[in-house]
């Protein structure tokens, strides 16, 4: 199903292209078009959107760094989708054209959430390159202000498009229509930008301090099923696999496999028929 | 939904094609620098994207600074406002995003996810990440050069782009498109060897609906780009030779003349000879070409792969 959903999208998204140039004279039919092109793949993004949560639906959550930034992904994935439902639509979208909503609203589906999601990998793959965990302290701290300073910058945002400011002046001037708590939201925006950016230096400290003193992170530190957490090195030697290359037996989510002794079983793991040979 | 059948080890095919023989880098050089390893290649688009993505960072925030305090700062001028939103967009959107997503992270997690020693072209591989280092300095540069980088907004749009009055419509637009040209070389380098791996380079067992979501996701997106990409291309190379040479009307006639006609071998060696605003043939032309040499690319890794059964 999420496969699908990731090759529809795929397909889907070589014709949606005209949805960025409603306002530009073309014609009604061809902006019919393009609008229902775009919500349509709202359907195959609802799948996974649905799937992620479902997945953590009853599940045991732990709060580790990469669920964190895979939590804060899934909520401005969301909030970006949603005001992608409104510039969609060709006559919500006129008066929304050209304004800092859609700077906004493009900053939280293609900025923010894929910001999310690379710090997140990067959690979540630096103790198989480096052998070493990253600092918990820093990074929890690196999450929350990354996150909620996303908000602060973006949600304030809105608001300004929404009463008429136009993205890509560099000043308002003296227009009538801009009320002046515009003028006092960019400055808070601007120190809400400065913060964040400056956070970050905390996660590059944390990428080079962890990699001489992080906690020793062992092979497969997270109990994950795929093949790179099974490699016989950590980290992964030249060759990947040492002598013999893996043998895959199951699909990559076997996690709480009733019956099974551990939480998760992972791919290379032949499964209890070799056991009752090994016991006989 | 969960698979919980256990096939027996029998029941797995065998594999077709021999373990590979891998290049073994002899020194420091040929190790971390020129490596042909897709994990240090990783680490090295990893690195270079997020260095140049500090830089887009910066830029946010000189835009910021004009926005949220307009009087202040007097030393960023209109004209340096758009030259920042320009490559404040350019850098995040294809030089961190594109390159940390499928240069970064595929490199790294493909072929151990997959199962894979290392990627299918190792060499390729390498000489991908070099072009996108060369892409980045030539993309640098244009901060230096006089008139500074395009201002043109990251789209681009001709002609506006390469007019009179938009800022870097000099050298800033020429050395933006030299730069996307070369990264679009370097990716679909980088790009070819994911999609082959991914197809070719599967452990035993490891069938399509067995990857992992995270190597669908990088697939689906290469995919896409080897797809998108070629477009852009053309339409660097174009607005390269619509700045570099002039809109060259007679030859714009000409072609006009051309295409008018039925025969494909005219517009076709028209459009292959001269630079202009004829875009349909010439677009075509560049999209069988490019077409053409993916299939080649694909052909040849079948047959590699059939020649090692045999």
């Amino acid at each position: 199903m999420m496969v699908w959903a990731i090759v529809g999208i795929g397909a889907l998204s070589f014709i949606v292209w005209a949805h960025h140039m409603y306002v530009s004279g073309m014609h009604p039919y061809f902006g019919f078009f393009f609008a229902t092109t775009t919500l349509i793949i709202a359907v195959p993004t609802a799948i996974k959107v649905y799937n992620w949560v479902l997945t953590l639906w009853k599940a045991d959550i732990h709060l580790t760094q990469p669920m964190l930034f895979s939590l804060g992904f899934l909520v401005t994935f969301l909030n970006g989708g949603l005001t992608g439902l409104f510039l969609g639509n060709v006559v919500v979208d006129v008066p929304l054209s050209d304004t800092m909503f859609v700077v906004a609203h493009f900053h939280m589906v293609m900025g923010v959430a894929p910001l999310m999601v690379i710090l997140g990998a990067i959690y979540h793959w630096y103790p198989k390159m480096s052998g070493r965990m990253l600092h918990e302290g820093m990074g929890k701290f690196h999450f929350w202000v990354t996150f909620l300073g996303a908000y602060l910058i973006f949600f304030p945002m809105h608001y300004v498009g929404l009463v008429g400011v136009p993205r890509r002046y560099p000043e308002l001037g003296d227009s009538v229509f801009i009320p002046d708590s515009v003028a006092d939201l960019n400055s808070f925006i601007s120190l809400a930008a400065f913060t964040v950016g400056f956070a970050q230096l905390v996660f590059f400290y944390n990428i080079f301090w962890s990699l001489k003193y992080g906690k020793p992170s062992g092979p497969n530190p997270w109990r994950a099923t795929t093949l790179e957490w099974q490699t016989p090195q950590t980290p992964p030697a030249h060759g990947n696999f040492g002598d013999e290359l893996p043998i895959v037996y199951r699909w990559p989510y076997d996690y709480s496999v009733p019956g099974a002794d551990e939480d998760f079983i992972a791919q290379n793991d032949p499964g209890p028929v070799k056991k009752p040979q090994a016991s006989t | 939904m969960v698979d919980i059948q256990r096939p027996t080890p029998g029941e797995i095919p065998p594999s077709e094609v021999p373990d590979e023989d891998l290049y073994h880098p002899k020194s420091y050089w040929t190790k971390y620098i020129f490596s042909q390893d897709a994990k240090v290649i990783a680490i090295q688009y990893a690195g270079v994207a997020t260095g140049v993505g500090l830089i887009g960072l910066v830029l946010s925030w000189l835009m910021r600074l004009q926005l949220g305090f307009p009087d202040l700062f007097d030393f960023i001028t209109p004209e340096m406002y758009y030259q920042f939103v320009t490559m404040h967009g350019m850098i995040m959107v294809v030089y961190l995003l594109t390159a940390l997503f499928l240069g970064g992270f595929g490199n790294y997690l493909i072929p151990l996810m997959v199962g894979a020693r290392d990627m299918v072209f190792p060499y390729v591989n390498m000489l991908s990440f070099w072009i996108f280092f060369l892409a980045v300095i030539v993309l640098v540069a244009s901060f230096f050069v006089p008139g500074g980088p395009t201002g043109a907004g990251w789209t681009l749009y001709p002609p506006q782009a390469i007019l009179s009055g938009t800022p870097g419509n000099e050298a800033g637009i020429v050395l933006m498109l030299v730069s996307l040209i070369l990264f679009i070389i370097g990716f679909t380098m980088g790009g070819l060897n994911y999609v082959v791996t991914v197809l070719q380079a599967r452990a035993r067992g490891m069938t399509m609906m067995r990857l992992p979501l995270t190597i669908w996701g990088i697939f689906t997106a290469t995919v896409l780009a080897l797809l998108a990409f070629p477009a852009l291309l053309v339409a660097a190379v174009m607005m390269l030779f619509d700045t570099l040479l002039g809109p060259a009307s007679s030859c714009r006639r000409s072609c006009r003349w051309a295409s008018s006609l039925t025969t494909k071998g005219a517009a076709r060696s028209c459009s292959s000879t001269c630079s202009g605003s004829l875009a349909i043939p010439k677009c075509t032309l560049w999209h069988s070409r490019l077409l053409a040499s993916f299939r080649i690319c694909f052909l040849l890794t079948r047959a590699r792969a059939f020649s090692a059964t045999g």
